[in-house]
């Protein structure tokens, strides 16, 4: 008697152990693309019958790669979303980001008028960086810095904003969204030459800007602007400092694609050093 | 031997629990087809069965490209949304520049109507707009207005839609509108997930929508363009919810079609709506670029907007197609990026009728 009962525990305890493992197992998270959930890009918000991804893909009858429902290019080819765009994710971007399901992107981003951040490099690997060896590569468009599944970052950027002493911006390769592809043009190891306009500091009395907004929501597109180094969110207060993003933008930019400057040339510097 | 029988239990063990969890996991959870009954509690399915499995259709909707007006001279907008028509003249909004820009019949000239002419007409991104007896009616979607104003640019009316009633009611935030005959207005409102009705003294007749996004009858998650029908009927884009909902003028559900695809007769993320006195429904949808139509079942009848209009493959006219109007026999379309879009619909009704 005393022996069947001690088999029969030892057969539960085992059946215990099988079903833990296989539970652990089966909802361990796939990856970045689940905490989407969390996000406001969760467009379908927990409603009945609904899951959180589609807003933007359909498992039945999808017609194009990565089970897009909502289809980024025009179908039978072409471009979608500003002249000669011919970019795969763009269109689907915006097909919220118009000032319909979103009012973000609608000032900067899709601005016709304004310069973006290049998309597609000449190269095709990232050539120094945290991201260095990444391939860029045809199709690489707003997907090349941002991933709309995981805002862990803010923006749904994929690389984060603060350097590894949580400063804003800071010139630290690995811990920056600029550096993150940009540090060969600013770090000496890297095989820049090391030598930069300072970031992370606070300007002295004298060279407080002059124009210290650059806000297109309000429809200011030229003005530099200082950065709390402890929110790394836009501020005026006493502490606030420089950032890569004082003097330059991804989206919005008045000058050209290459220098993404929130200033004209010519008032850019002496905005500041008058 | 001890060592075989633990192994032999461990084998019985495993195989239980494999039995169980097949057994749990066999449960199917819910499933959204995206089908809605209308109140007479017919199925609409959304298109033919025909559609289901291939991406192409050779439905053509006959409509032939009078006029394009590009952005520049003609036209000095920043991704206009919507325009109403006076006469032939066409009235746009300008979204980006916060204005409204008066296009002549022609396409070639134009005249920005802002602050300057009357300093009431204060817009920030405006979305939509609509014309009743010769005034337009303006939907400034960034202050959660209503603009009521002469074709000259003189407003008359300046209406602020109120919150809703909830302590977590968003700012209105007003991307769809439409005008009755008797000067009483309707307004999508994007942040609070509804439909509300205005009287021409400002005066909220009634609401569709909880104000939190929802599906079903009186449910929406981000309404979008509205248009009538003639028996006055107001017809919303569901934006996320990929459907065309269809409302009597009094705010009584009527019916609903449609269903979430990038293929033909599927909404990728339908924008605005437009109906014609035949009772065709025209759906814009920025994303499958192309302006598609169907009747009041919900039938897939064609699309507008390739340059082939034969082939549903060839290059498209549009870049995001947006605002829908449909007057004197014209369809008119405001595109986000390549200005504005006026086709000759024929003569002879289309489709199967209404």
């Amino acid at each position: 008697m005393g022996k069947k009962i001690g088999l029969v525990s030892i057969a539960l305890i085992v059946f215990m152990v099988f079903l833990m493992a296989f539970v652990s197992i089966a909802s361990a998270a796939p990856g970045d693309h689940s905490n989407v959930v969390n996000t406001v890009h969760n467009v379908t918000r927990g409603l009945p019958g609904a899951n959180p991804c589609e807003g933007c893909h359909i498992p039945h009858d999808a017609s194009g790669a990565f089970l897009w429902a909502r289809n980024p290019h025009a179908s039978g080819g072409g471009s979608s979303v500003g002249p000669s765009s011919t970019t795969a994710i763009k269109p689907l971007c915006y097909s919220c980001h118009d000032g319909t399901v979103a009012v973000t992107g609608m000032k900067t981003v899709f601005d016709p008028t304004k310069a973006n951040h290049k998309t597609k490099a000449a190269s095709t690997l990232i050539t120094s960086g945290s991201q260095k060896g990444q391939p860029y590569g045809p199709g690489r468009d707003c997907d090349l810095c941002h991933n709309p599944h995981d805002d862990g970052n803010t923006d749904f950027l994929i690389y984060g904003r603060t350097g590894a002493n949580g400063a804003h911006v800071t010139v630290t390769p690995g811990g920056n969204v600029c550096v993150a592809c940009h540090a060969g043009n600013l770090d000496a190891s890297l095989g820049g030459t090391g030598i930069n306009h300072r970031t992370h500091i606070v300007p002295s009395a004298v060279s407080m800007p002059i124009d210290a907004i650059w806000n297109p929501f309000a429809g200011d597109y030229t003005g530099t602007r200082l950065f709390d180094p402890t929110t790394n969110l836009v501020s005026a207060k006493a502490n606030a400092v420089l950032a890569c993003e004082s003097c330059h933008t991804p989206h919005g930019s008045i000058t050209d694609e290459n220098s993404l400057n929130t200033m004209a040339p010519a008032q850019l510097c002496i905005n500041c050093h008058k | 031997m001890k060592s075989r029988r633990f192994w032999y239990l461990v084998l019985v063990g495993g195989a239980l629990t494999v039995l169980a969890v097949s057994l749990v996991s066999g449960c199917a959870g819910s499933e959204n087809n995206g089908t809605v009954s209308t109140s007479a509690g017919q199925l609409v399915p959304g298109q033919g069965s025909e559609n289901e499995s291939q991406p192409v259709s050779d439905k053509v909707w006959q409509a032939t490209l009078a006029l394009h007006v590009e952005i520049g001279p003609s036209l000095p907008a920043d991704q206009p949304a919507d325009m109403a028509v006076i006469d032939g003249t066409m009235f746009v909004v300008d979204t980006g520049h916060g204005q409204l820009v008066e296009v002549t019949a022609d396409g070639k000239s134009s005249l920005v109507l802002d602050g300057q002419v009357d300093p009431k007409l204060v817009l920030s991104a405006p979305m939509a707009i609509a014309s009743n007896q010769g005034q337009l009616y303006v939907a400034d979607s960034g202050t959660g207005r209503v603009l009521i104003l002469a074709p000259s640019g003189k407003v008359s009316q300046v209406i602020t839609l109120a919150r809703g009633n909830s302590a977590d009611a968003l700012p209105p935030r007003p991307i769809g509108i439409a005008v009755w005959s008797d000067g009483s207005f309707a307004v999508s409102d994007a942040n609070n997930h509804r439909l509300i009705k205005y009287d021409t003294a400002g005066n909220l007749l009634w609401t569709v929508g909880s104000g939190v996004p929802a599906t079903g009858e009186n449910g929406f998650n981000v309404p979008g363009g509205l248009a009538l029908d003639r028996d006055g009927n107001v017809y919303v884009v569901d934006i996320l919810n990929a459907q065309v909902k269809k409302y009597s003028a009094d705010g009584k559900f009527v019916s609903a079609f449609g269903q979430s695809g990038d293929t033909a007769g599927r909404f990728s993320r339908a924008k605005a709506v437009a109906v014609d006195d035949a009772g065709n429904i025209y759906v814009s949808d920025s994303l499958a670029v192309a302006v598609q139509v169907f009747d009041q079942a919900g039938t897939y009848l064609g699309l507008v907007g390739r340059k082939d209009p034969g082939d549903q493959n060839s290059a498209p006219l549009f870049e995001a197609p947006h605002g829908l109007k449909i007057m004197d026999g014209k369809l008119y379309v405001v595109d986000r990026y390549a200005g504005l879009f006026v086709f000759d619909l024929p003569a002879t009704p289309q489709g199967a009728g209404s």
